[in-house]
């Protein structure tokens, strides 16, 4: 998982103990030419896609492009570092694209995160059916701005989404913690992924 | 007349009946013969996906106990060249999900039938269009919303129609699993089946 997305994740958790989170989530499966990821959300929509965030960063090549950016002001004796990260993969009739923005500063040895954003996009499409799925999220001094998922079908519904990822030979586990959000584990072989 | 409005009649039904397809193993008995339950408000739904038959069953529940419609037919006689047409429009606002919903959930529906008959008796030839969309749409202060609609159309000579069939449906800030939990919260309850062809079916069920 990305340093980014473990952030996101560590805020998302924080109010659980571990005894509340399914053993997969915390132990994630490990398989010689299979991906896993998992990922958690108050909707099970967002669990899904942050597990194929995973899924994706689990490839050799899963980074399309980085950019990095560091400014160092002497007179306040602090370092800005923005951090940009752009990824994609394919699976079968489906497309998925992350991009990531986290801008830190460090002051006096001490480092904070100002601003993070990530978009998340899943489209599907086959024939005349398609899918598309955005999840935008934006926090800027520990305040989130917006957290903001579309989710539009044409001729489809959430059920027959899951039923073509796992067509597209995606396997997924769902499980809900105490509080009502959901987690979920997916799992596919590494050479269905593009 | 009479028989215009017979045939209109008809073709109404058979629209209805052409939305379904031909029976086929793995139907639920309840879905094909609702049991009444003393103290629920049930009905029941059929579509291609899940939602669609969710949206087909909610549909039916505003029909069989609480809706408005609003109506309009008319017909046009050219007895010199021998043509009848008749179209009728109506629209379907339900109150029944308004009410138990606080105005969350709504329900509205619109139909549009147009026949033409040509000719005279045996050798008359009939042309029919049917086409029904019906919307259910969810909102609420904290910017959750979700919209659902189906559109069906029928069209074509005698026998010889053709059928088209939508299902979109859209979610903002919200899945289909928090659809079925705010419906949860108002006391709906849903059952769910497929049939052999994959075809979705929905009960959905209320207290009274």
């Amino acid at each position: 998982m990305s340093r980014q997305l473990i952030i996101f994740s560590f805020i998302f958790l924080s109010s659980m103990s571990a005894q509340d989170l399914p053993d997969w989530y915390v132990n994630p499966p490990k398989e010689e030419g299979q991906l896993f990821g998992v990922g958690s959300g108050d909707l099970r929509m967002k669990a899904i896609l942050m597990a194929l965030v995973e899924v994706g960063q689990g490839r050799l090549d899963s980074l399309n492009a980085q950019i990095y950016e560091s400014t160092s002001f002497a007179e306040t004796d602090t370092v800005s570092e923005i951090i940009k990260e752009i990824s994609f993969f394919s699976l079968g009739d489906f497309t998925f694209n992350v991009s990531i923005e986290q801008e830190t500063m460090e002051k006096e040895g001490k480092r904070t995160t100002e601003n993070f954003e990530f978009n998340i996009k899943l489209m599907f499409s086959s024939k005349d059916v398609k899918s598309s799925i955005n999840y935008y999220f934006k926090e800027e001094d520990e305040a989130v701005l917006s957290d903001h998922l579309e989710i539009v079908f044409l001729g489809m519904d959430e059920t027959k989404l899951i039923e073509e990822l796992e067509e597209n030979g995606l396997d997924l586990k769902f499980a809900r913690g105490p509080n009502g959000d959901y987690f979920a584990l997916a799992s596919i072989a590494s050479d269905l992924v593009k | 007349m009479e028989r215009h409005s017979m045939i209109l009649s008809l073709i109404l039904l058979l629209s209805a009946l052409f939305a379904q397809e031909p029976p086929t193993g793995g139907i639920p008995d309840w879905y094909l013969d609702l049991p009444e339950v003393d103290g629920k408000y049930r009905s029941v739904g059929m579509g291609q996906y899940r939602m669609q038959a969710v949206l087909d069953a909610i549909a039916a529940l505003e029909a069989n106990y609480q809706s408005i419609v609003e109506g309009r037919q008319e017909t046009f006689t050219n007895e010199d060249v021998g043509q009848w047409d008749g179209i009728t429009n109506t629209l379907t606002t339900g109150k029944f999900m308004k009410e138990y919903t606080n105005d969350e959930f709504s329900l509205e529906s619109r139909t549009s039938s147009f026949i033409q008959e040509k000719g005279d008796g045996s050798d008359s030839e009939i042309w029919e269009s049917f086409e029904a969309i019906y919307h259910l749409k969810y909102g609420t202060k904290d910017q959750e919303y979700a919209f659902l609609q189906s559109f069906f159309k029928e069209s074509g000579v005698d026998m010889d129609s053709e059928i088209q069939q939508k299902f979109e449906a859209l979610f903002q800030n919200m899945d289909e699993t928090v659809f079925f939990e705010r419906l949860g919260q108002y006391g709906f309850s849903f059952q769910f089946a497929r049939d052999d062809q994959g075809r979705h079916y929905a009960l959905i069920s209320v207290d009274e």
